[in-house]
């Protein structure tokens, strides 16, 4: 459905819906029919969280984090995993300075606006656990000094699903400080031939200016907070997780975080649509891929090759949604 | 006027009040026993609106009521102690329709009728109820009353009435609530010996029944029908007693007991029969409803077999008849009224013409049961009015809703009906893509509805906006609602 009658939104959700449009627009530049992902990524943006993009090579992955990057005016920093990354290389290191004999804090890569984590599971899980704390915390310790990172900040990892050779698999906790797991997807035959004629010339990306500033993403952030859940789409939200749970396929289900996280995007995904309350189809929406990625499913679900995806859509059609109901079933 | 919500402030907390009702059960403490109370409760807050069971509160509450007399049936030496072990569920039966009743219209918001129906299960507490603990509990019960009145939903809470016409479907039940008192009052006026009193019996017999461990009645009948009381039987403590006979059956106790009966059996019928409920599990709610209904049914028809109707009945029964008589009817000793039976030949008339009309609707209701799953017949053209909501219903937030609930029904009826796990919106998606024709309509439904439902959004201009959604819904669908008419295929 659409929601174009709606009632006229407050100020500040017109704002965020503006905000969103414009980024996406500028995106649109570059990636060719990833409106979808857009969409979702900005949710997650707005949401406050850090995004895992996982797909094969090619496919846009590090294209949609420098374009978001760029629209959104952000200091972008781009790390490429690979096995002999050492923590400190992410989150800097004190070096000593003979003249003043002292110890000074280099910063890392990790200090700026957008981080992009290239290929992050050929990291070592040690160097991967350097990420932890910067993603759950906004700071980083070093030598028992913690240091604030500048905000907004906002991680975009990307992972390659089909090579397994020299990589190491993310473990469960640095998975759930992904808000969201997204994949990009390849385009349409007309979306790539399109892209094709469009990335003949100078490719986009050089030319991608700004579109927002830093202080528009908090500012959306707030509003975002603002936006309507109602008790009963909370508990809705609660029992989607909850089911992941008791699902037969699944030893690991989602946590309490992840349920903090299916209101949060909704509520941005609402936003978006300059709307000033959730419905239950933002919540659908946003579950595959809050969800997925924090199941740990059973060995012989892996064995026969079952999605995480396929458990999540079980668990949505299972969950009765919130809404009137079509007719007392059965009442006496 | 367009009622928004600040987003800048968190939605106000409010204290879900509606729980307050889960007292409404200890208004009878001082009657009822322990383990019933707290059993209502507990079939109380597992029929909160909206619940599933929802609907069949009133059945699970007669289940219980039932359940307490199982014990003395099943320890029942003979037929007689039967019927009484029956007998004993017929005040707990009538406290718990009084219960079901008024907290149903608490719920809905009538708070008058409600404090009256929870009222007098407190005074039939107050006149039956005995004991040192009386006054203690009638205390609890007052301030259970006082507790379920305060629960009763404001008018934002309360759950919805279904569409079909507030007004005249409640006239209508006033005048067939009317009509049914005023035929069980008939058919409990007194009325003359059953000739079965008169037959001849070859041998002496002697029943004896002790009901409740007070009264001991005891009748001998000799050869010809006449009384003969033994010996040291004729003081003012011994009661005639009318043996147990399924020839002397209490008619209007029978009636409602077979009707019971029959509902359950047009219950199962529908079940069985109906598209959406073939091959489900029957839920356990809905067991125990239906088990509530057969024992109340059974209750009733067993427990109206008539022992001693004078002991059963204040207002007569076949009670009170006089006389060692040729006509059969007993004498009382101690003395009695005589009403001869040629004289109230027109009440039997007269009960025989309300039974007769009883059957007749117990037909009718079998009928539509057996029909219920039929498409409805189509209407006449031209927009469907739709109903006017009560009073209290007519805010803006309210109208939206019907309005969708009406749109929701017609399209239930034609086989698309929304899925548990469908969002609104995707409903409506996928009964576009079945009937492209409802896709506008539909849309500008939702484009109300869900603000409403959803963050409490509406406004006057909006609510008849969506009320003529729904009637073109309603239209629109109406052509294959029609028997023979080909309903579309699911999307």
């Amino acid at each position: 459905m659409t929601h174009a009658d709606l009632p006229t939104p407050p100020a500040d959700l017109a704002a965020v819906e503006r905000f969103a449009r414009a980024v996406g627009d500028n995106v649109a530049r570059v990636l060719v029919g990833k409106e979808a992902v857009t969409r979702l990524t900005l949710a997650g943006i707005l949401t406050g969280g850090h995004i895992l993009l996982e797909d094969a090579p090619g496919t846009g992955k590090t294209m949609l984090a420098r374009a978001i990057a760029a629209s959104l005016g952000l200091t972008f920093r781009r790390v490429q995993f690979t096995p002999d990354l050492l923590p400190s290389d992410v989150t800097g290191v004190s070096v000593y300075r003979p003249a003043t004999g002292t110890f000074e804090f280099v910063p890392g890569p990790i200090f700026t606006g957008l981080l992009l984590a290239d290929e992050i599971n050929r990291a070592t899980p040690k160097t991967q656990s350097a990420l932890l704390e910067a993603m759950g915390e906004g700071q980083v310790t070093e030598s028992g000094v913690t240091h604030r990172l500048p905000q907004p900040f906002v991680v975009i990892a990307t992972q390659n699903p089909v090579e397994h050779e020299g990589t190491y698999r993310l473990p469960e906790a640095q998975l759930d400080r992904f808000l969201l797991k997204l994949s990009v997807g390849y385009p349409s035959l007309e979306e790539e031939v399109q892209m094709l004629g469009r990335l003949q010339g100078a490719h986009p990306i050089d030319t991608l200016g700004p579109v927002a500033g830093p202080e528009d993403l908090l500012a959306a952030r707030a509003a975002v907070k603002a936006v309507r859940v109602s008790d009963e789409l909370r508990r809705y939200a609660a029992a989607l997780t909850a089911r992941t749970r008791s699902h037969p396929q699944v030893t690991l289900g989602g946590g309490p975080r992840a349920s903090l996280a299916l209101q949060g995007v909704a509520q941005a995904l609402a936003a978006l649509d300059g709307r000033a309350f959730v419905v239950p189809d933002d919540i659908k929406a946003a579950a595959p891929a809050i969800l997925s990625h924090r199941l740990s499913l059973r060995i012989e679900a892996r064995l026969a090759g079952t999605p995480p995806e396929s458990v999540v859509a079980d668990v949505l059609r299972a969950e009765p949604v919130p809404a009137d109901p079509a007719q007392a079933a059965g009442a006496l | 006027m367009t009622m928004t919500a600040d987003p800048a402030r968190s939605p106000p907390r409010s204290f879900d009040r509606s729980w307050l009702l889960l007292a409404a059960p200890l208004v009878g403490l001082s009657l009822w026993p322990l383990w019933l109370v707290a059993a209502s409760m507990a079939v109380l807050a597992l029929t909160r609106p909206g619940r599933p069971a929802a609907g069949a509160r009133l059945l699970l509450l007669l289940l219980l009521a039932g359940l307490g007399s199982v014990p003395g049936l099943l320890a029942a030496s003979d037929f007689s102690e039967l019927v009484a072990a029956a007998r004993t569920a017929f005040p707990l039966l009538l406290g718990v329709v009084l219960l079901s009743g008024g907290l149903r219209a608490l719920e809905g918001g009538r708070r008058f009728l409600g404090t009256g129906e929870l009222g007098l299960l407190l005074l039939g507490a107050a006149l039956l109820g005995g004991g040192p603990g009386l006054s203690l509990g009638l205390g609890a019960g007052l301030f259970a009353l006082l507790l379920a009145v305060l629960g009763a939903p404001g008018p934002e809470d309360r759950a919805l009435r279904p569409l079909g016409g507030q007004g005249p479907a409640l006239r209508w039940l006033l005048v067939a609530g009317a009509g049914s008192a005023a035929l069980l009052t008939v058919l409990s006026l007194p009325l003359p010996t059953p000739p079965a009193w008169e037959t001849e019996r070859g041998e002496l017999s002697r029943v004896q029944a002790r009901i409740g461990g007070d009264f001991e009645f005891e009748r001998q009948l000799g050869s010809n029908g006449e009384n003969r009381y033994p010996q040291g039987l004729g003081s003012n403590q011994t009661r005639r007693y009318a043996p147990v006979d399924s020839r002397n059956l209490d008619n209007d106790k029978v009636i409602l007991g077979g009707l019971l009966v029959m509902l359950a059996v047009v219950w199962i019928m529908w079940r069985t029969r109906s598209p959406r409920s073939r091959g489900r599990r029957p839920a356990w709610w809905e067991l125990a409803a239906l088990a509530g209904l057969l024992l109340t049914g059974g209750l009733l028809v067993l427990g109206s077999l008539t022992g001693d109707p004078a002991a059963l009945s204040p207002s007569g029964g076949y009670a009170k008849l006089g006389g060692d008589g040729p006509a059969g009817l007993l004498s009382e000793q101690g003395g009695g009224s005589i009403r001869p039976y040629q004289k109230q030949e027109w009440l039997n008339t007269l009960n025989t013409v309300a039974f007769a009309l009883l059957l007749l609707a117990a037909a009718a209701l079998v009928w539509v049961g057996w029909h219920l799953t039929r498409p409805a017949q189509p209407e006449a053209d031209g927009p469907e009015p739709l109903p006017t909501p009560a009073p209290e219903d007519t805010t803006a937030l309210h109208r939206v809703r019907m309005a969708y609930r009406s749109a929701l029904a017609s399209l239930t009826q034609v086989g698309l009906g929304r899925a548990p796990n469908e969002t609104p919106g995707e409903h409506a998606a996928r009964v576009a893509l079945t009937l492209p024709d409802l896709a506008e309509p539909l849309r500008q439904l939702l484009a109300l509805y869900v603000p409403v439902r959803y963050g409490l959004l509406a406004s006057e201009e909006g609510a008849a906006q969506a009320e003529a959604a729904a009637r073109s819904v309603a239209r629109l669908v109406r052509p294959i609602s029609a028997p023979g008419a080909a309903v579309p295929a699911l999307g």
